[in-house]
Formats: C-alpha cells, structure tokens, sequence
C-alpha cells in the first residue's frame, strides 16, 4: 500500500458499533410516552438513562474531533442545546400569548416563593461549575461533595415549584384554563429538563463510587455542566416573564 | 489523555485560571434581588438584567468567553428563530386575533 493511500485512511475515524445511541432513543420514545400513559414515565426513563450510562462509558469518540477541531462530545451538546432553545421558544411563546386569557391567574402567582427557588437554582449552577473545577484539580471528594449538593439544590427547586403548583390547581387554576394550561406546560417541561440533571447527576454519583473518575476524563462532568447551565437559563427566562414581568 | 483532556489541564494548572465562580455568583443574586425588589415596573429594565443573567452564565460558568467560537455561534445561531417563533405566535394568540381567524377561517388549529 503506497505511504498516500495510508495516510488518508488514518485521517478516517469511525467508531465501533454500539447500541447506546439506539438505547436513548428508544428511551426517549417511551419516556415521552409516559406523558400520555404514566406507567411507561418510569420505564422510559430507567431505559434513557442506561443509555446513556453505555453513552459515557464510551471514551473512544473522545479521540474524534470533526474538521472545526473541537471535542465531538462538547459539540454535540451545543448542538442539542440549541434545539432545545427552539424547543422552548413554542412553549414560551404560547406562554406569553396566553398569559391574559384568564382573569386573576397572574396574581394567584407566588413571586417570594419562586425567588427563592430561582435563588436555589442559580445556586445549583455555582455547584454544578465548582463540581467541574474540583474534578479538573483531582479534588474528587470536593468533586462528589459538590455533585451531592447541586442534586440537594435541584431537587429542592422541584419541591418549591410542586410547591407553586398545589397552590395554583387550588386556586382552581388547572390545564382546563388557558392560562392553566400555558403555564403547567411550560414549567412541567422545564422541570421535567431538572429532573432529567438530577438523574444525570445520580449517573455521575455511581461513576465517582466505582472509581471511574479521573483528571484526564472530565468532558462527561462539563457536559453535564453545560446541560445543567441551560437549564438554569431557561429557568432566568421563565422568572422573568411568568413572575417579574407585568 | 486525548488533546482536548491535555488542553484543559493546561488552563487549568498553566498561566490560565478559571473565572471567579463566586463573583459570578455574587452578581447573579444581586441582578436577581434588584430585578423583584426594584425594577419589576420597568420591564424594559428587567429584560435587559435578564439578558445579563444569561450572559453571564453562559460566559463564565459555561465557559463561552474561553471556547471555540464555534460554541457561541451555535448557541446565538436559533435566537433570531426564537424572536420570529415569539411575534408570530403571541400575534396570533391575541384576543384581536381570535376575530379574525373566525372570519377568515385560516389556520383553524390555532
């Protein structure tokens, strides 16, 4: 074989086969309908997170950097970050179009609770970042005190906002009023992204407790990292236009 | 240890640092305390905060301003979608327009 023929096969990198990217989606097909029949919620969810479990244990696409000379992994996640942002753009949206629509809603709102939450959550986003910064400076027990506190964070957020929403469906404010209907919508999906982190952060937790954490593997920390952010982002938006603006 | 792992490790223990997390934090709730307490009757005001918020994390605790600026392209990229996704929908969900789709018949799905 001439040196030329070698060298453009070296330039060629494929990974092995695997079923991790089949496993996530066939997870992201139950899960989503586990919103219209509740018992395959669970199951879809068990199955997307073993996917991605497979998903992170599959360090060879580490090696891969397409043409712009970035990590495929980061990539990919800023990709999908950017579909989730027209993902939210609808629901905002329709949100904004609805807010309106029924007399005295507005005001059922709690706005001192909701800051505290967004207080918690912008919190869970420093925990999230310092959990990242341990693990890059091989502090791994800072690293696993940080991911435990970012999940205590998150999962305190999720509580506050179950908190909002008894008070609501209360108030008599259900999906049954356009306004109902607009808010649960928008905020069942942003929580749902924060129950999604914590089940991602459990991941991370099982990995750290099997040893499998290292300094020159830390691209699945900042991944998480990135998701995390966004999420709190979305959060920065939707306080601002549900709570704060008049 | 790939390149991108050696990288990372460079900024981490060579000349650069990461960012003050904990200045950015401190910023984040005090935009925060300022947009309920004082600037929630201007909402010109608290969009402009908010969109600092966001800029901000996704600067430093996303770590944008030190990334390929191919991660700042993709993330801006869906944002004029966004503003296109907000006029045409909040338009069409106002009560004038509930009129007009009754007379005209069109986009009955609304």
């Amino acid at each position: 074989m001439s040196s030329e023929s070698h060298s453009a096969h070296e330039d060629i990198h494929l990974p092995p086969p695997s079923w991790a990217p089949l496993i996530v989606g066939l997870g992201t097909v139950v899960l989503a309908s586990g919103l219209l029949f509740w018992p395959l919620f669970p199951i879809g969810l068990l199955i997307f997170l073993f996917g991605v479990w497979k998903l992170s244990n599959f360090t060879l696409i580490e090696e891969l950097k397409p043409s712009m000379g970035v990590n495929s992994r980061v990539l990919g996640m800023w990709v999908f970050l950017a579909s989730e942002i027209m993902f939210f753009s609808g629901l905002i949206s329709t949100f904004l179009g609805y807010r309106s629509r029924t007399p005295g809603a507005r005001s059922l709102l709690d706005v001192p609770l909701m800051t505290v939450g967004t207080f918690i959550l912008l919190s869970s986003s420093f925990g999230a970042v310092s959990a990242l910064s341990a693990v890059r400076e091989g502090r791994f027990k800072a690293y696993r005190n940080w991911i435990i506190a970012t999940m205590v964070m998150g999962a305190a957020f999720l509580l506050i906002e179950g908190l909002e929403w008894a008070e609501l469906i209360n108030e008599g404010i259900t999906t049954g009023t356009l306004f109902g209907s607009a808010f649960f919508t928008l905020t069942g999906f942003h929580g749902l992204h924060v129950l999604t982190g914590l089940g991602i952060m459990a991941l991370l937790l099982v990995r750290y407790y099997l040893g499998k954490v290292s300094v020159a593997s830390t691209v699945s920390v900042e991944l998480f990292g990135l998701y995390w952010h966004f999420v709190d982002i979305v959060w920065i938006i939707l306080f601002t236009i549900i709570y704060l603006l008049k | 240890m790939t390149e991108y792992t050696q990288q990372l490790m460079v900024e981490t223990h060579g000349e650069k640092k990461h960012p003050n997390y904990l200045a950015v934090f401190g910023l984040l709730a005090l935009i925060t305390l300022v947009e309920v307490t004082v600037a929630s009757s201007w909402p010109a005001v608290l969009i402009i905060l908010s969109l600092t918020k966001v800029a901000l994390v996704a600067m430093y605790y996303m770590h944008l301003k030190f990334a390929s600026g191919w991660f700042t392209t993709i993330f801006l990229v869906p944002v004029p979608f966004l503003l296109l996704v907000l006029i045409v929908i909040v338009v069409a969900l106002t009560p004038a327009a509930d009129g007009v789709v009754a007379a005209t018949g069109v986009c009955s799905f609304f």
